[in-house]
């Protein structure tokens, strides 16, 4: 006796928050039943495997239904298909839109394309997440990126107001969007000691002060795209590396009031020219879209790397950042002490987030 | 030209991509009301139209009001072909032409389409204007209410309980008409939907015509039904109860929603300490109950005696103030007492005659005192051939006549128009007939179904055989209806009867002459009052009455049988169903009474025999509720005797079977806490009171002269019931008893309303619908295999159930309902309808312990007033009797225990009650002030009593619901929501709908073709009641659920019916946020012995 038919519909719509994340993870019906069997539940309740087999079919059903609506968290609000409590919605959304670190790891910066869905049976392999749930994750990537990336306003509050999400939720969102906008390196193999975490916080920090959203509120795309503008100006801060004079003034300077203070004050002094070049050339180079993708490897290759090897504290690098950057202000010759501002801070917001092991 | 419809199209959202270029949509909405269509403008591109239309008009007569529903369809405009239909959303408009329901329909409605479902959703303003028609000859039957629920509805007081009504309606089928061969799916299935929207339009005002006719306003119990008859056509049939009902517009009045049969059984429990049982203090809503009505009475006693005023506040002036508004009525009732009894000796009345044609009663709940004696179940079965129905209006369409010759006793021309309404009308003479038999003139908890397979329909009833309190079927005597209806304390009927019978075992009570018995049974004096004989046990249809004493718990007792039979053609087939008719009824029969003695209880509610038939086998599945009534003797156990007593191995067989089932009666004795008192042992580990001080006065009785009396009852025990192993078959009977395994621990199951031992209900429940079809393996179906699948089927259906609802632990699955069909061969579909309800262990604890505290406070203050009200309710011994609670509480505290009347004040522990004693004297000072004030005839007073009462009943007038954001729409199949309190009634819900899908493997396969389907029915159902402005749909029922397949196809189909009372319901806690009244203006008598003494 074999039952064809067997389904289950409450009024409110019965969501079991285990088999929901057995779902999300791309599991099969049969792993998620053999799954749920090892958590012990049978013996916990007195079921048997069928009762189980057939719970477990009854929810994936439901998912599968609910999926469309969470395409657009909205009509799930909306809807009357469903009757759903507003916690269990606001929960359904989370996780539905919630994605793995490792999986992250790997997509984030890298063109939303299909040639990168066609690839992700490779991350799949890698990270040893389901193909399924990586495809989940890459279409949720790709849905937010795709309504967001044209609008006006806060990209954070665009995420959250079209996908409902929580604001942390969303804030990573957004730094997803604004990486794969710019398309930022984040794969390269030095750049594996960084996480999703300081990639986002950097991704923040850019949106902050990079973008035309920090000087112009009323733009289209003002969250995603770094401002042009302030990307050419860049290329004046040459000056602090190009002129001698002012670049050994700028070290005595910053020597002067970092003696006694740094634990690497030779080490430092030594140095000066080198990393003082490598930030100012980052900086003048930003204009060009593939040093923009660099980004990221330059910081840990021209500053992270050489402090490392010098066994920089955290500290060090914060006093060397700090007086690196206001010693600047005090150069009578250089002339554009706001850019130099809205250059460095961010800088060094980034370089003290990603300097770690 | 009675009325005016207005339809205002305002928006539509979520709509589905019409245009795959644009992927958008252009949208319009065609509204269409009888022949008159109207259109709104296209709302080009877009997926959330605003179109905002003008008020569409109909000028309409109420019939066609009554009859059509309001059709709105949204197309999709397309310039070079032809517009395509997005969907369609059909709404009835009945609700709105009756003035107490809803004003105006205006929501979301999903835009639904028989083949892709739910497309998106569109948002109309519907509203009527009704002109009063005050010709005599009308057809239409508008103001008439329609409720499904099968008693009482809870804002209302059953003035007259008319009686029987029913009415079908026949038609061709679409589905099989000429004109489908060449149409498509969706235009089939569209105007199956429209036709059988209008067949129970017209049935509906039909039944309103014939309440009318009776000189009611109302039909309770309302219970309509599809029979798919296939090529023969389609009849759409209703019964109900027709009634006299008064809205109690003062909610200060209502009982809370919540189970008012409940409190009767637990006030012997009151005082308990133990968590497991369960008493109510007055902060439980349950309580209100008590609350609500018995102060009523001693109400109306003040009213009469002293306050000449209040009697002639007129009765229509119903809503003004509550004092004068309860006043009328009651006094009137007084001064017709006797009167009315002298009538009832005098013979019916003439009006009477259409009721007495078949005194039969869809309710199945009833005020207290109209049940006095429950003869048992009666159920009539008849097998038919199914021929075309004749309707004249489908002659000239009717493509092939094939005729069938009727296979009917009666010998009825097939040719007549009335078949249907014959055939019913004798089924409906052989339930009267079996009634009378058993020395009963009326059928309680009445119920019609027919089970139809190819051109063989079985048509089934059954119901109750009972004594009804005739009182209450007089028109005259309304005002002893009322009074009915506003108390709940048991006993009252005692008066006008010839004998008085006891409050909580009345009704047990044979109502058949003991040597003129219609059946075997053993009769025994009632373990209650030891007067009367009982049966020793007891089969009924209705739910548990509110007065019946109970111990323990109750369960979900179920039969199941197959029977295989051959297939065969029309008559041959007809005559083989028959002849297994009455062999499916006696095994399901003996099925049950086994599994009843299993459980160790003593009476079966709410039974439901289903019989399906199928081509190749009948299916019979029995469910009901098992309880172990106090005034029913404790069931023998079940002892197995083996046929070949030589046979040592065989022996030991034998016994190992007896000590299992031995093992598994005592199991469920604990499990279901059955302990009744006259087991020495389990005195000490009972958690009840009840039990324990009953049988100390057991005791103390035997000492005085009672022994004879003790003696003959305990005979019961030693009833056991043989079961004889003579061959394998038995053998597979004793094993299928105890392969039913018990629910998981923290889960309980009924088949009624409400279960008995549980009562302080959370707010929390779970409404649901299952559905398994399983496919049996075709080899070697043997009956005993097919028994084996069919009950695997259902057992793994619940353990399912119970898994699925695991965290809702404690709860109860109330109202289980199980529909078997046999779609077709070596198929069975099973569908379970049930709402899971936790409840709360320790809350019972807090509240018991509540009242006694009270109490204690209160009792020395504002003593005089107090029990001068009481005395004087005892002062007159005639009249006192069914007005005084204090009586009637004693009564029942005391009756059970079957002391004699002068022995209770010495014997019966006062403490034990008196709590309960509070709550109800509580209330009579509150009333007594509330009179008091009342009387000043000022509406300024009036209104300032009533706040007084209301804050201290916790009720409030207002409903108020704030889930204005999301509107959350319960449904249950009970008649109430626990925790809420239903304010108003908005109107019947009848939806019925065909969902079709060529599409069948994209869908998810049948399961979820299925799911999604009745996901889709329960969001139309909930859309429905949201924009009648209600929130909650009770007594809800999935009457149909035809469901067929063809994978070859890739296509399925499936029709669903369902039905239930839209309501807004006020939640208590909502209530209880208002402040309550100071209670120190209501004080406490030290004891209820103050009172009868």
């Amino acid at each position: 006796m074999t039952n064809d038919l067997d389904i289950f519909v409450g009024n409110t719509t019965l969501i079991d928050e285990e088999v929901y994340q057995l779902w999300l993870d791309g599991y099969s019906v049969s792993d998620a039943v053999s799954l749920r069997l090892r958590s012990g539940i049978l013996e916990q309740t007195g079921a048997t495997v069928d009762v189980l087999q057939s719970d477990t079919m009854d929810h994936y059903r439901t998912f599968h239904m609910l999926e469309r609506l969470l395409h657009t968290p909205s009509k799930l609000i909306h809807q009357l298909h469903f009757q759903i409590p507003p916690s269990r919605q606001a929960m359904l959304i989370e996780r539905y839109y919630a994605f793995d670190e490792a999986f992250v790891r790997e997509v984030l910066g890298k063109k939303l394309s299909k040639g990168t869905k066609k690839d992700l049976d490779d991350v799949s392999s890698k990270t040893g997440i389901t193909l399924k749930s990586c495809r989940r994750q890459f279409d949720n990537f790709k849905r937010v990126f795709k309504v967001v990336e044209e609008m006006r306003g806060s990209l954070v509050e665009n995420i959250q107001q079209h996908f409902l999400l929580s604001d942390r939720l969303a804030r990573d969102y957004a730094a997803i969007v604004f990486f794969a906008n710019s398309r930022f390196e984040t794969g390269k193999k030095k750049l594996q000691f960084l996480t999703f975490e300081d990639f986002a916080y950097c991704a923040e920090q850019m949106i902050q002060n990079w973008t035309l959203g920090a000087v112009d509120s009323n733009v289209d795309d003002m969250d995603v795209d770094l401002d042009k503008e302030f990307l050419q100006e860049l290329k004046e801060l040459k000056v602090l590396i190009a002129d001698k004079d002012l670049l050994d003034l700028h070290k005595s300077l910053v020597c002067t009031s970092l003696r006694g203070k740094i634990s690497v004050y030779n080490e430092m002094e030594a140095n000066f020219k080198n990393l003082s070049r490598a930030l100012v050339n980052m900086a003048s180079k930003l204009i060009h879209t593939k040093d923009v993708r660099d980004f990221f490897i330059d910081l840990v290759e021209k500053f992270i790397e050489p402090c490392k090897s010098d066994k920089w504290t955290l500290n060090d690098v914060r006093l060397f950042l700090t007086q690196y950057t206001t010693s600047a202000h005090t150069l009578d010759a250089f002339r554009h002490q706001a850019l130099w501002d809205r250059y460095m801070s961010t800088i060094k917001s980034c370089l003290l987030k990603m300097y770690h092991d | 030209m009675p009325g005016k419809l207005k339809v205002k199209i305002v928006a539509g959202r979520h709509l589905p991509v019409m245009d795959r270029a644009s992927d958008l949509t252009d949208a319009f909405v065609e509204v269409k009301f009888g022949n008159t269509t109207f259109k709104t403008d296209v709302y080009p591109k877009s997926l959330n139209p605003q179109w905002n239309s003008e008020w569409f008009k109909f000028e309409v007569d109420d019939e066609d009001l009554q009859d059509e529903p309001l059709q709105i369809t949204v197309l999709d405009h397309d310039t070079y072909s032809a517009n395509d239909a997005i969907g369609k959303v059909y709404i009835d408009i009945d609700p709105l032409l009756y003035s107490e329901a809803a004003t105006v329909i205006s929501g979301w409605f999903p835009i639904y389409d028989t083949i892709h479902g739910i497309r998106g959703e569109i948002n109309v303003v519907v509203k009527v204007d009704l002109f009063n028609d005050l010709n005599r000859f009308r057809q239409s039957s508008c103001g008439v209410k329609f409720f499904c629920t099968t008693s009482i509805p809870k804002c209302y007081r059953a003035v007259v309980i008319h009686g029987f009504v029913e009415e079908l309606v026949v038609n061709e089928d679409p589905e099989y008409q000429w004109i489908d061969r060449i149409r498509t799916p969706r235009a089939s299935n569209e105007a199956r939907q429209r036709l059988i929207s209008l067949m129970s339009g017209e049935l509906q005002r039909k039944i309103g015509l014939k309440v009318l006719e009776m000189r009611g306003n109302a039909v309770v119990g309302y219970l309509q039904c599809f029979d798919l008859e296939g090529e023969s056509g389609l009849v759409v049939r209703a019964i109900g109860t027709v009634c006299t009902l008064d809205k109690i517009s003062n909610t200060a009045f209502l009982p809370a929603c919540n189970s008012p049969s409940k409190e009767m059984k637990e006030i012997p429990f009151n005082e308990d300490p133990n968590p497991n049982t369960h008493s109510s203090g007055p902060s439980t809503p349950l309580k209100n109950q008590t609350y609500s009505f018995s102060p009523s009475k001693s109400y109306s006693r003040q009213s009469s005696s002293s306050d000449t005023d209040l009697s002639l506040t007129p009765k229509t002036g119903m809503g003004s103030g509550s004092a004068g508004k309860e006043g009328g009525p009651f006094k009137a009732l007084l001064r017709q007492q006797t009167q009315t009894a002298l009538e009832q000796r005098e013979g019916s009345p003439h009006r009477f005659c259409r009721r007495r044609e078949f005194p039969f009663f869809t309710l199945t709940a009833f005020p207290p005192g109209f049940l006095v004696h429950v003869g048992g179940v009666v159920s009539a079965r008849s097998v038919k051939l199914l021929d075309r129905i004749h309707n004249p209006a489908f002659v000239g369409i009717m493509g092939n006549t094939r005729s069938y010759k009727l296979l009917d006793w009666n010998s009825f021309n097939s040719d007549e128009p009335e078949t249907r309404d014959a055939w019913w009308a004798e089924i409906r003479q052989e339930i009267k007939s079996h009634a009378k038999a058993l020395g009963c003139h009326a059928v309680v908890g009445y119920s019609e179904s027919t089970s139809i397979c190819e051109e063989v329909c079985i048509l089934s009833a059954s119901g109750t055989a009972a004594v009804l309190n005739p009182r209450f079927l007089q028109d005259g005597t309304m005002e002893g209806c009322l009074e009915q209806r506003l108390s709940w304390q048991p006993g009252f009927f005692s008066i006008g009867l010839e004998e008085t019978s006891p409050p909580g075992c009345g009704f047990c009570h044979i109502p058949y002459d003991e040597l003129n018995m219609p059946f075997p049974a053993h009769l025994i004096y009632c373990y209650n009052c030891r007067k009367q004989k009982v049966p020793d046990v007891l089969f009924t249809t209705i739910d548990l009455p509110a007065e019946a004493m109970v111990i323990g718990k109750g369960c979900l007792i179920q039969a199941r049988l197959c029977r295989l039979k051959k297939k065969a053609q029309a008559e041959a087939n007809a005559t083989s169903i028959s002849n297994l008719l009455p062999f499916m009824e006696y095994e399901v029969h003996t099925q049950l009474m086994n599994k009843l003695k299993l459980k160790g209880m003593n009476a079966l509610f709410g039974l439901r025999i289903q019989i399906t038939v199928g081509e190749n086998m009948l299916m019979g599945l029995a469910s009901a509720t098992g309880v172990y009534l106090t005034a029913l003797p404790t069931p023998g156990g079940i002892q197995i005797a083996g046929k070949t007593p030589n046979d040592g191995a065989y022996e030991q067989h034998v016994s190992h079977m007896q000590k299992k089932i031995n093992d598994t009666i005592a199991k469920n004795k604990e499990l279901y806490e059955i302990n009744p008192p006259e087991i020495p042992e389990e005195i000490i580990g009972s958690p009840f009171p009840e039990p324990r001080q009953r049988s100390r006065l057991l005791r103390s009785q035997s000492e005085s002269s009672d022994e004879v009396m003790e003696l003959d009852l305990s005979h019961g025990k030693k009833d056991a019931f043989v079961l004889e192993i003579d061959d394998t078959d038995a053998m597979e009977d004793v094993h299928s008893l105890l392969t039913d395994v018990p629910p998981p621990p923290g889960f309980y199951s009924c088949n009624t309303e409400i279960m008995p031992g549980i009562n302080n209900w959370t707010s929390d429940i779970q409404m649901f619908t299952s559905v398994r079809v399983s496919r049996l393996s075709n080899i070697n179906l043997t009956n005993q295999t097919l028994n084996k699948n069919f009950n695997d089927l259902c057992e793994n259906l619940l353990k399912s159930l119970y898994f699925k609802l695991r965290s809702m632990i404690p709860c109860c699955l109330c109202h289980v309902n199980f529909t078997v069909a046999l779609p077709e061969d070596e198929v069975i579909q099973v569908t379970v309808t049930a709402v899971a309800i936790t409840f709360d262990k320790h809350q019972a604890l807090q509240t018991s312990r509540v009242p006694v505290e009270k109490t204690l406070q209160r009792a020395s203050t504002d003593n005089e007033e107090q029990l001068q009200f009481p005395l004087e309710l005892c002062s007159d011994p005639l009249v006192s009797q069914p007005f005084s609670p204090a009586k009637e509480v004693l009564e029942n505290a005391s009756s059970h225990t079957g002391v004699p009347a002068a022995q209770r004040a010495t014997s019966v522990d006062y403490s034990s009650f008196a709590d309960r004693c509070n709550s109800w004297i509580e209330l009579i000072k509150l009333k007594a002030q509330t009179i008091r004030r009342g009387s000043n005839k000022t509406t300024a007073s009036l209104d300032k009593a009533s706040p007084l009462a209301e804050g201290h009943l916790r009720h409030r007038s207002v409903p108020s619901c704030t889930n204005s954001t999301v509107s959350v729409v319960k449904m249950t199949p009970l008649s109430f929501i626990p925790g809420a309190k239903i304010t108003k009634y908005l109107g019947i819900i009848n939806m019925f709908f065909i969902r079709e899908t060529t599409s069948l493997r994209e869908e998810g396969g049948v399961s979820g073709f299925l799911h999604a389907f009745i996901a889709e029915v329960f969001a139309m159902v909930r859309a429905h009641v949201a924009a009648l402005g209600g929130n909650a749909v009770v007594s809800y029922i999935m009457k149909q659920c035809v469901f067929m397949e063809n994978p070859n196809k890739n296509q399925a189909q499936c029709l669903i019916n369902v039905s239930g009372d839209a309501v807004i319901v006020v939640r208590e806690s909502e209530l209880e946020m208002v402040p309550v009244q100071p209670s120190t203006a209501v004080s406490q008598p030290a004891s209820a012995g103050d009172v009868t003494t």
